[in-house]
């Protein structure tokens, strides 16, 4: 076999530049986020995959500095939303204006939204009304705009990064579940550590101020996605990431016992596709060719935790989502 | 070849011997199992020979290893599964192998890295673990105890032996009875064909019922019984008979005469010519002087007189019409007399030679018992050797007899022994005239000592036949019952080989003294 086969790359993009441009986002976006390199890498996995990432911590993890980061790291448009109860769907979409021309004569001009946008960060996105939180679904999975009676695309690539306070759920309104099934990750965001603390303490403090640059672009990205899509999975791993999302369902036979006590529904097909896809862009920035099992198992907790919706015994019992992921990995454990 | 191929090939042939390693522990182990279930099962439901069943469980075995090998056969999509689970390679060998013929850009260089890494990896090291100690273990254990089983007595299969060596003795000494009676099928001049019917017929049912009898001792009763039978067909006057015939030739022999060679001929017992010679006088009577005829006649009266007074009054009879016939000159009455004495000779002869048949048969009953009452004895000290406490049975016999000699006893006795487990017998006997043996048997039911289960078993001892032919009056109704063993020489026999055995180092004192009471107090 020869190494000519390079001579095939698709686009620009080899593993190798992959692996470059990876790093270097995460080390740019080090510079300014304090820790947090899963957080980080989980995003940017996310991203090249093309999807919306729910992000959800305590206020002041340095979420709403890591999408800002991102959006100068990748120099991408960046627009954030503070998501209020009070907050209607044009305000975020856009909404048609009267306006005067040189003549005088009044037409009405539409007016885009900060959904326009590459990078949307929709803070604290379970704080707006339904009404308005569906006003994104349309944006989130067919990156259009809708108003009035015309279509409006929306830049490319555009990429939501919301984020949801676990705490203070009184005045919220939880997401519903189709649009909770259109983010493709949920991250969750843990607090630092005494270390990240300190280092957090130094840096924000000082006179000195960290400036980023640019380390890769939307199309850049785009070619990632690319590439990760080509990237082979054995049939084995795949039939253990179809399982995975299998044993969610509490119907299914190979359902664990907590799956079948505290799940309510199991993933969509679309954990399924997570599940792959991330798997394959983990692969490729691990610095391998092929999907490995534990790539699978890796993101099977931020691709199947927001698509999994328990029932009220799970609530009474203080059951997570989290724990039953774990315990859907854990039962494919002894059968190796 | 790729690197890749080259590593999974050695890779499948380590693990396929691994496997092999497995699979034939498992078979031998099963081997094992099944042998020594089979071995357990013997003790209940027993079989002889029992090796070709041991065989089948070794092939049954040999070929669940075949099977679970063959089946377990590693692929090469296997292999490289397992390589990159015991490897840790994340799955580079089987996504290589899976996209072998794709040729775009990531599998193409995914193939390169696989083959890169697994031309520095070990294919020994795809196989974890050695020998299945576990199933080892369960190996040793089960043929542990089907050999340990083997060899420890079985007896249920001792019993399954000696019904199968009963069943064919059975049916030897049906088919030997059986022979019996084709022999004796065929019947003699003089004789009556009622009573060899009669012969034919009592050996076809002991033949029928020594094959279908339950047991020896059932079989031996059979034969027992048709040996009766038979001495039942013999008649019993037929030495007085002979006696007067011999007696009434002597007497016609004394002085020359006409009836001389005929006297002869009765006085050697020689029936078939003496009722010729008597026939020929009888014809030359016509033919004969005046003299003659008187002086035969007078020959003949001293006959009749002899055959008479020697128990044949019959031919006495006889040979006195023939006298008084020629005395008075009637020689037509004289010939008819004399042919009728002839034909009383005639019958003497055919009763004779029936009455040899039927002794002749009744020894071969006889032959074909002794091989039944070996296995009848063996049957028995077979059922006495279970365990202790079955107790012991004494029998004696009592018999009592009638006319010559001829004894038969049959002896049943009951009895419960207490403390020193003897028994008490009640017998009975019937005696025949005749030169054939008597035949006793005795059985008894006692209890032995205090742990004894009050016994259910019959002791026989058959007896032997009197060889002589000759038996003994004894006149006043008590048998003789020779064919019982004295209890004297019994008890001798079991003490002495009691005391010999008791003094084995393995016999505790306590019960070597309790041994040596329990003889004393069964002493005569």
């Amino acid at each position: 076999m020869s190494i000519n086969a390079t001579a095939d790359v698709p686009g620009e993009m080899t593993p190798e530049r992959f692996s470059e441009l990876a790093l270097g986002i995460e080390n740019e976006l080090g510079r300014v986020m304090v820790g947090q390199r899963e957080v980080i890498r989980l995003v940017l996995m996310a991203m090249i995959a093309g999807g919306h990432v729910l992000l959800e911590g305590v206020p002041g993890l340095g979420k709403t500095v890591l999408v800002r980061s991102l959006g100068g790291v990748l120099h991408l448009d960046f627009s954030r939303v503070q998501f209020t109860p009070d907050l209607m769907p044009a305000d975020i979409t856009g909404t048609h204006i009267v306006t005067e021309d040189e003549h005088g004569r009044r037409r009405f001009e539409f007016q885009t939204g900060p959904l326009f946008t590459n990078l949307l960060l929709a803070d604290e996105i379970n704080r707006a009304t339904p009404k308005t939180q569906s006003a994104l679904l349309e944006a989130m999975q067919e990156r259009q705009v809708t108003v009035g009676d015309r279509t409006r695309a929306l830049p490319d690539p555009f990429f939501v990064l919301a984020t949801q306070n676990p705490i203070e759920l009184e005045g919220t309104y939880p997401l519903p579940e189709a649009q909770l099934d259109r983010f493709f990750f949920k991250i969750v965001v843990p607090f630092p550590d005494a270390a990240d603390l300190a280092e957090i303490a130094r840096r924000t403090t000082g006179s000195v101020e960290a400036e980023l640059h640019p380390v890769a672009t939307g199309a850049d990205l785009a070619q990632m996605a690319l590439l990760a899509r080509d990237v082979p999975i054995a049939e084995h791993v795949l039939d253990r990431a179809v399982q995975t999302v299998l044993a969610t369902h509490p119907d299914r036979p190979g359902a664990p016992a907590e799956v079948k006590r505290y799940v309510r529904w199991g993933s969509s097909p679309r954990g399924l596709q997570t599940l792959v896809l991330g798997a394959r862009i983990r692969a490729l920035l691990d610095g391998r060719f092929n999907v490995a099992l534990e790539d699978v198992l890796a993101v099977a907790a931020p691709a199947l935790r927001h698509r999994l919706f328990l029932n009220f015994e799970a609530d009474a019992a203080g059951f997570t989502t989290d724990q039953v992921v774990t315990a859907v990995v854990d039962s494919f454990a002894d059968r190796r | 070849m790729t690197s890749v191929h080259q590593f999974l090939r050695r890779a499948r042939m380590r693990l396929a011997g691994h496997r092999a390693r497995t699979w034939g522990a498992r078979g031998l182990a099963a081997a094992a199992l099944s042998g020594a279930l089979a071995e357990l099962a013997f003790r209940r439901y027993p079989v002889d020979p029992a090796w070709p069943v041991l065989a089948g469980c070794l092939v049954a075995g040999l070929l669940l290893a075949l099977v679970g090998w063959l089946r377990a056969w590693p692929s090469f999509p296997e292999t490289a599964r397992l390589a990159d689970l015991n490897l840790g390679s994340r799955e580079r060998l089987s996504t290589a192998l899976e996209f072998s013929a794709v040729n775009t850009y990531l599998p193409t260089r995914q193939r390169l890295d696989a083959e890169a890494w697994a031309a520095r990896a070990d294919p020994r090291e795809v196989v974890k673990g050695g020998w299945p100690l576990r199933t080892l273990a369960v190996l040793f254990a089960a043929a542990l105890l089907a050999i340990g089983l083997s060899l420890l007595p079985n007896p249920g299969l001792a019993q399954l032996r000696q019904h199968r060596a009963a069943v064919a003795a059975q049916s030897k000494a049906a088919d030997e009875v059986a022979a019996i009676a084709k022999q004796e099928a065929q019947s003699r001049a003089g004789e009556d064909p009622a009573q060899r019917q009669a012969l034919i017929q009592d050996l076809n049912r002991a033949a029928q019922s020594v094959r279908n009898a339950p047991d020896p001792q059932s079989a031996v009763a059979a034969l027992s019984q048709a040996q009766q039978d038979i001495r039942n067909l013999q008649d019993p006057n037929l030495g007085a008979k002979q006696q007067g015939s011999s007696a009434a030739g002597q007497a016609l022999a004394q002085s020359a005469n006409p009836g001389q060679k005929a006297g002869q001929a009765l006085a050697s017992q020689d029936n078939r010519n003496a009722a010729n010679q008597l026939r020929n006088l009888a014809s030359a009577l016509g033919s004969m002087s005046a003299s003659d005829q008187q002086s035969l006649s007078s020959s003949l009266a001293q006959a009749a007189q002899a055959a008479t007074a020697a128990g044949n009054p019959q031919l006495g009879q006889s040979l006195q019409k023939a006298s008084d016939a020629l005395k008075s000159g009637d020689t037509a009455a004289a010939q008819a007399a004399l042919n009728q004495a002839a034909a009383q000779t005639d019958q003497l002869q055919g009763g004779e030679d029936f009455s040899g048949d039927a002794a002749q048969a009744a020894n071969g009953l006889q032959q074909a018992k002794e091989p039944l009452d070996q296995q009848a004895q063996a049957a028995q000290s077979g059922q006495q050797g279970q365990g202790q406490g079955q107790g012991q049975g004494q029998g004696q016999g009592q018999g009592q007899g009638q006319g010559q000699g001829q004894g038969q006893g049959q002896g049943q006795g009951q009895g419960q022994g207490q403390g020193q487990g003897q028994g008490q017998g009640q017998g009975q006997g019937q005696g025949g005239q005749g030169g054939q043996g008597g035949q006793g048997q005795g059985g008894g039911q006692g209890g032995g000592q205090t742990t004894a289960v009050k016994s259910t078993e019959k002791v026989y001892v058959p007896s032997q036949g009197d060889p002589t032919g000759q038996g003994q009056n004894t006149g006043d109704g008590q048998g003789t019952d020779a064919n019982l063993v004295p209890y004297q020489q019994v008890y001798a026999d079991y003490k002495a080989a009691a005391l010999n055995n008791v003094d084995r180092a393995d016999i505790p004192q306590a019960e070597r003294d309790l041994v040596r009471n329990y003889f004393s107090g069964l002493g005569p």
